[in-house]
Parts: structure tokens; C-alpha cells; sequence
């Protein structure tokens, strides 16, 4: 291992550098400053006391206040502005006369993520207004604040965030995304261990050396990338709850267990893709094709419930898929370690069934010269 | 440019004839954008399960449940009568949500004061819990204010004012360029931008390494090519096999998919061009430094799921350190997936992505010099053996 800096790259190097990449980018949490515009067609105390409050908000930023629909739009396409907002002429007055004047809100949803939340702050902050007006309207009548708020909104919501309060995109999207990393050196490390072997025709000798023995030869060859890689696991989790204090409300021991499973699971696989191939640049490049897909199908942003059937299949056939839901289910919901036994199931599936499906054919390519030298 | 010609041409005949090249130049472009889209075909989460706790069971109660059943974001799943049964369900994962009833709700409303409902959400799946949040949010308003407006007519007061009066100052809001927030339409273009760029650095680099493995081939007298030559020929062999890519995923993909394409064509092919000059000069870039061929693989999948997030479109670049949007900057898919959007899916022109196109311009001439010394390096090497 430490004659080849091929080697050092995949077990220490990028792995590492991949959660640092993505510490960087997700640290600030929730976003800020997002830049909107106004369209200010009423430029009166009220349509600037809106501008205001939009631009106060800890997400948006008014940037601009344009002078034309136009202009709006042509910040938008730019990408100077994810909004524009147009407060319409006479708008005091039709307040006042109770004309309802209507407020326009163009946002950019392509970008589905901001835009979103874009929308969420400009409708909180313009029914913030809106109610206020009709309470002060009420008041005006003489009716009593609170008869006047059973009035206004006869029915009150009271939300409740369960188990990530803070909405915070750092814990959710890095603790996902390092294991995404990670799985994908996993699974080409296992498939190197082998591949050189049979490319450099040098897996006779290993045959030999181990006399034969495929469980010494397939442990031989792993345990040290496995320990590497265990550790890798555990401190990408722990450096998570420690240093920006990721809460964690499960059981570690499941977490850390689940860790375990998953470095095996994709070493496993690894192990299959290339006793079946027997050729280390179609094992790669398959490796390639199941490991980088495999955060789209993972749940994280796209919820399994939402898939269709064979997404939810191709969904299951990933360790990924399972331990991103240990995780999950661990470290922010924190539920009982009934939960989480089915997902420790299936990554132990993928142990066994992996391991014992490659020795059937891991004699021959080792031992037969006709599988040596592919690539 | 006689030279240039022989290098082209011997470069096609290189990648036809070995399956693993074809297999990247060709058959991930022909898979990959029928699988990775697939978590997506359903575009938008719908009917997201919800329980409803209802402690009233009440005329009212009932309605609203049913107007919460009927928002096409959630569905209820099921009733229950305490709060402990829905949160285990919740905790286990079968449901996204629990809307709590409580027991005054209907005496409430009719005694004119104001009721209230929980909603406890699953903010684990943020997906999950958004959906769950919306559709409560409007069934309950949709029930609210007709509660509200029925009342004012009662008390002999228009319709219209009635509806007027509940809101003094509505806002009405529009989402732009993918109005139904569909997730395929958000997430796959951009994807299919990066494979361009991810194809090329994996091609590019195993045709290399297999030429350092195996020698050159016999075709071309490589001592009397000039380096530029070789860069250039390779560059122009691949560019137009990734031109046909780009007529077929952009051309005739986003219409099956029925993604939106807003942009003027010209403009497009016009800022696909250096993309992919900026890439392929940047795969021949890093094949020459490296020994072993397998090692674009490892970058491919290394610098995938970084690039995706660098370019901007989901996490925004102002929450993004800057000095990572510029080292991102050096990356084609960076500026090239930003403005890709922006002409395709929201229409905006060659002129409004100019800063996009200026970066990947200055990209294509600065890795065609790299390139340069790079094969040079890789060349003489080889020549020497």
C-alpha cells in the first residue's frame, strides 16, 4: 500500500479531502442573503416600510430596487436577483379603501432549493402585513384584539419541527454526503486490492502464498483497507457531533455498528463486482456506475416514499440507502434500536451474501492464467 | 493542419476499436440519462401519509380532515384517538406528519373564537417535511377563510367585501422557469451538463494511459507530429463526437422528458462550445501528469458530487465561502451548468451569462497551454523508452 500513491490517494487523501469540500461548502448552515428586488410602483411610507421588512429578514437581501418590470426580470436572468417583488401603484390608497390590492411575487424556481425558501420569507413577511392591517382595521371598528384575531384567522396552526428544529442544511446534507464520499473508495479500494492482482498476473503467487486458503486470501487482502476505512467512518461522525455539535439524540453503539456493516458491505461488493468480471477497468467502471448514482436513489433529497417501483428497488440494493436511514434515524430523530434492526439486516445481507457469492468463482480467476493480464 | 487531420482521424479509429473507451464515449451517454432520472419521473412528492389525531370528532372536525385528505400534497392514512400511536408511527418512518384536533375545536368555531390545530412535521426529510407543512397550511386556510366569509355574510355583508376584507393584502406568487417544482426538471439537466465534462476527464484519461501502457500506435509517425498538433487533432476527434452527445441529450432528451428548453439554440450551441473545449483540454491536462490510467476514474468519481454542489443551483453560491467558488472556478462545469440554466431553462442570452462564457473561454485557452506541456512531457517520455 505505501509502495503505490494510487493507493494513498483513494484510502486517506481524498476521503478526507471530500469532507473537508463539503464541511466548507454546507458549513454556514441555513442561507443568508439572498439577493431579491423590489419593484416599488407606490413609493409611499407603506410600500417602503415592506421593502423594508423583506430586506430585514435574515434570507433576503433587496439588492435593487428596479425601476421597470423589466429590469426585474433582467436581473433575474442575470443571476443578480431570485426574485423580483412588485408593489403595486396606489396601493396605500387601496388599502385604505379596501380595494385589496394585490402584491406580485416572481421567483426563480429552477433553483428549487432558494427558490423555496424565497417564497416561504415573502409570503411570511407580506401575511404578516396583511394581518396586521386587518387587525388595525378591526381595532379602528372598536373590536377587541382578540375577538379581532379569532376574526382574522379563525383557525390558528401551531407548528411543531420535529427532530431537526434548527432546519439546518449542514447537519442533514454533510452527514449524508460523507458517507456517499466514502462508499465510493470503499468499493474501488476492494476492487484495486484484486484487480491488480489479476492484471499484473501476479494472483497465481497469491494462490500459492496463501496455499490455497480464499477466506486468508479475500481477509488478507481487505482487513487492512477495512480498518482504514472503519476509521474514516467513525470520525466523519464524530468530528460531526463534536466540533460544530451536530446534536445526537440515538444509541452510538448502533451507529458505530452500522459503520462497521457498511464498510464490509461495500467491500463485499466490491469483491463480487471483480470475481465476476475478473477485469479491473470494467469492475471499475461499474463500480463507478452503482456507487455515483447511488445518492440520487439514497432518500436524501428525494424521499424513497416518491419513487417509483424501481427506484425503490434499485433504492434497496444500495448499503448507502440503508445506512444514510440509520443515520438518520440515529443521530437526529433518535429512535429506539427496534427501528434500526431491518436496516442492519440488509447491510449484513449484503456481508454475506457478497463474500460467499464471489468465493465461488475467486479460485478460478486466481488460479487460472486465461483471467490474468485483462484489462 | 494536414497534421492535425492524420491525428483526428487516427484518433477515431483508437476509440473504435477498444470497448472500453466505447463504452464511456458512448454507452454511459446512453444509459445514464435513462437511469439517473428515474428517483425523479414522479417530479413533484406527492400524497405524503399524515395521521390525524382527532380528539373532537366532530361535524367540522371531519370536514377538515377531509380537506386535508384532499390537498394533493398529503394524505391521511389513517385516524387515531391518542397522540402516542401517531408518533411511534412517525418515529418508525410509515408517516410524514400528525395533525393534533383537539377537543374544543368545533365549540370554538362556533362561539366565533379562535381555534387551533398542531401539525408535528418530520423535519429529518426536509422534502418530507415541507409537503407535510404546505398542505396542512392550505387546506387550513382554505378552511379557515371560508369560515371567516361565511360568518361576514351572515352578518350581511358581499361576498366580494367579505373575501376582501379577510385579506387586505394578498400576494400572489409566481415560480418562474419550472412552475410545478418538478425535481426531475431541477436536478437532471444540470446532471446531465456535468457528465459531459465527467466523460471526457474519464475517456480522455484512459485512452492516455492505455497509450502509456501500450505504446503508440503504428499510424502515425509520431516524431515528426508537432505536439500542438496531437492536442488539437485529439481535441477536434473528441469535440465532435461530443457534439452529436449534445444534439442528442439537449435536442432531442429534454424533449422527451419534456424538459423546458427557453433559450435560443445559437446561443446555446455558442456557450456549449467552450464547455467543451475546457473540458477536453482539461482531461488531456491532468492524463499527461498521471502514470496510471485508472487514476481519472478515481477523480471522476472523486470530483462528481463536489462539482454538482460548487455549481450553485441547488446550495446558493452566496452561502458558499468565496474562496471555494474560485478554486470551484477552475472546474468547466462550474460556470458552464450556471449558465446552461440560465439560456435553457430560463431563457436568458448569450449577453446575460457573458461573465460564464468569458470564464470558459479563458478555461479553454489556459488548459490547451497546459495540455501542451503536459503531452509534451508525456511524449518525450515515451519517445525515450
Amino acid at each position: 500500500m505505501t509502495t503505490r500513491p494510487l493507493y494513498l490517494l483513494i484510502t486517506i487523501i481524498l476521503p478526507l479531502a471530500s469532507f473537508f469540500i463539503f464541511w466548507t461548502i454546507f458549513k454556514s448552515g441555513v442561507p443568508t442573503d439572498l439577493p431579491i428586488s423590489v419593484y416599488d410602483g407606490d413609493n409611499t411610507q407603506t410600500s417602503r416600510r415592506i421593502s423594508r421588512m423583506l430586506d430585514s429578514t435574515s434570507l433576503l437581501d433587496v439588492v435593487q430596487k428596479v425601476t421597470s418590470i423589466d429590469q426585474g426580470k433582467k436581473l433575474m436572468l442575470r443571476g443578480d436577483s431570485y426574485a423580483l417583488v412588485v408593489l403595486p401603484k396606489n396601493m396605500e390608497k387601496d388599502i385604505l379603501r379596501r380595494q385589496s390590492p394585490e402584491i406580485i411575487n416572481f421567483y426563480n424556481n429552477e433553483f428549487l432549493l432558494i427558490g423555496s425558501l424565497i417564497n416561504k420569507d415573502i409570503t411570511t413577511v407580506i401575511k404578516t402585513v396583511s394581518k396586521g392591517l386587518n387587525l388595525s382595521m378591526r381595532q379602528k371598528q372598536n373590536e377587541m384584539t382578540t375577538a379581532a384575531m379569532a376574526h382574522i384567522e379563525p383557525l390558528s396552526i401551531k407548528k411543531h419541527v420535529l427532530f431537526n428544529p434548527y432546519l439546518n442544511y449542514f447537519y442533514y446534507l454533510t452527514g449524508t454526503l460523507q458517507p456517499t464520499m466514502l462508499q465510493l473508495f470503499i468499493i474501488i479500494m476492494a476492487i484495486f486490492a484484486f484487480g491488480i492482482e489479476l492484471k499484473d498476473g501476479t494472483a497465481g503467487e497469491l494462490f500459492e502464498r496463501a496455499n490455497g486458503n480464499l477466506t486468508a486470501i479475500i481477509v488478507g487482502k481487505l482487513l487492512p483497507y477495512s480498518i482504514i476505512y472503519i476509521l474514516l467512518g467513525l470520525f466523519m461522525n464524530i468530528y460531526l457531533f463534536r466540533i460544530p455539535g451536530f446534536p445526537f439524540r440515538g444509541n452510538m453503539a448502533v451507529l458505530v455498528l452500522a459503520t462497521i456493516l457498511f464498510v464490509f458491505a461495500y467491500q463485499a461488493i466490491g469483491v463480487l463486482i471483480i470475481s465476476v468480471t475478473a477485469n479491473l477497468r470494467m469492475s471499475l467502471s461499474m463500480a463507478g456506475f452503482y456507487s455515483a448514482t447511488a445518492f440520487a436513489f439514497g432518500g436524501v433529497t428525494f424521499p424513497a416514499m416518491g419513487m417509483p417501483l424501481f427506484a425503490k428497488i434499485w433504492s434497496s440494493i444500495l448499503p448507502l440507502t440503508h445506512y444514510i436511514k440509520v443515520f438518520v434515524d440515529q443521530s437526529i430523530k433518535g429512535v429506539p434500536l427496534s427501528v434500526s434492526i431491518p436496516d442492519l439486516c440488509y447491510l449484513s445481507f449484503f456481508i454475506i451474501a457478497g463474500f460467499t457469492l464471489s468465493c465461488f468463482r475467486m479460485k478460478k480467476i486466481l488460479i487460472e492464467p486465461l483471467y490474468w493480464g485483462r484489462s | 493542419m494536414k497534421q492535425i487531420f492524420q491525428v483526428w482521424i487516427n484518433e477515431y479509429r483508437i476509440i473504435f476499436s477498444d470497448f472500453g473507451i466505447l463504452l464511456i464515449f458512448f454507452g454511459a451517454i446512453l444509459i445514464y440519462p435513462f437511469f439517473y432520472p428515474l428517483p425523479y419521473t414522479n417530479e413533484v412528492l406527492k400524497d405524503v401519509p399524515v395521521v390525524i389525531v382527532d380528539m373532537n370528532h366532530s361535524q367540522l372536525s371531519h370536514k377538515l380532515t377531509r380537506m386535508i385528505d384532499a390537498n394533493e400534497l398529503i394524505n391521511v392514512a389513517t385516524k387515531v384517538s391518542t397522540f402516542d400511536q401517531a408518533k411511534a408511527s412517525l418515529i418508525r418512518g410509515d408517516i410524514g406528519g400528525i395533525v393534533y384536533i383537539s377537543l374544543d375545536f368545533e365549540k370554538r368555531v362556533l362561539k366565533g373564537e379562535q381555534a387551533s390545530i398542531s401539525v408535528y412535521s418530520d423535519a429529518s426529510y426536509f422534502l418530507i417535511y415541507k409537503q407535510v407543512l404546505s398542505g396542512v397550511y392550505q387546506s387550513a386556510g382554505t378552511f379557515s377563510a371560508g369560515i371567516e366569509i361565511k360568518r361576514m355574510m351572515a352578518r350581511g355583508i358581499m361576498l366580494e367585501q367579505a373575501v376582501s376584507a379577510s385579506d387586505p393584502l394578498p400576494l400572489i406568487s409566481f415560480p418562474l422557469f419550472n412552475a410545478t417544482g418538478g425535481y426531475a426538471t431541477y436536478v437532471v439537466p444540470a446532471v446531465l451538463v456535468l457528465m459531459l465534462q465527467q466523460t471526457l476527464l474519464i475517456g480522455v484519461g484512459l485512452l492516455s494511459g492505455t497509450q502509456k501502457e501500450k505504446g503508440f500506435t503504428k499510424n502515425i509517425n509520431h516524431r515528426s507530429v508537432s505536439i500542438v498538433s496531437i492536442v488539437l487533432g485529439k481535441a477536434f476527434c473528441y469535440f465532435s463526437i461530443y457534439m452529436v452527445h449534445v444534439i442528442y441529450l439537449f435536442g432531442i432528451l429534454f424533449r422527451f422528458y419534456h424538459f423546458p428548453q427557453r433559450g435560443n439554440p445559437v446561443d446555446l450551441v455558442l456557450f456549449i462550445i467552450p464547455y467543451l473545449f475546457a473540458s477536453i483540454f482539461l482531461a488531456q491536462a491532468i492524463s499527461g501528469f498521471f502514470k496510471n490510467r485508472e487514476i481519472s476514474m478515481i477523480i471522476l468519481l472523486f470530483s462528481s458530487m463536489p462539482a454538482l454542489f460548487l455549481s450553485g443551483f441547488s446550495w446558493p453560491k452566496a452561502s458558499i465561502p468565496d474562496w471555494l467558488n474560485h478554486l470551484a472556478m477552475l472546474l468547466p462545469s462550474t460556470a458552464a451548468i450556471d449558465g446552461f440554466l440560465r439560456i435553457n431553462q430560463m431563457g436568458a442570452s448569450l449577453k446575460d451569462v457573458g461573465f460564464n462564457w468569458g470564464v470558459l473561454l479563458g478555461l479553454t485557452v489556459v488548459y490547451f497551454m497546459v495540455a501542451v506541456f503536459s503531452v509534451e512531457r508525456q511524449y518525450n517520455t515515451l519517445l525515450e523508452n
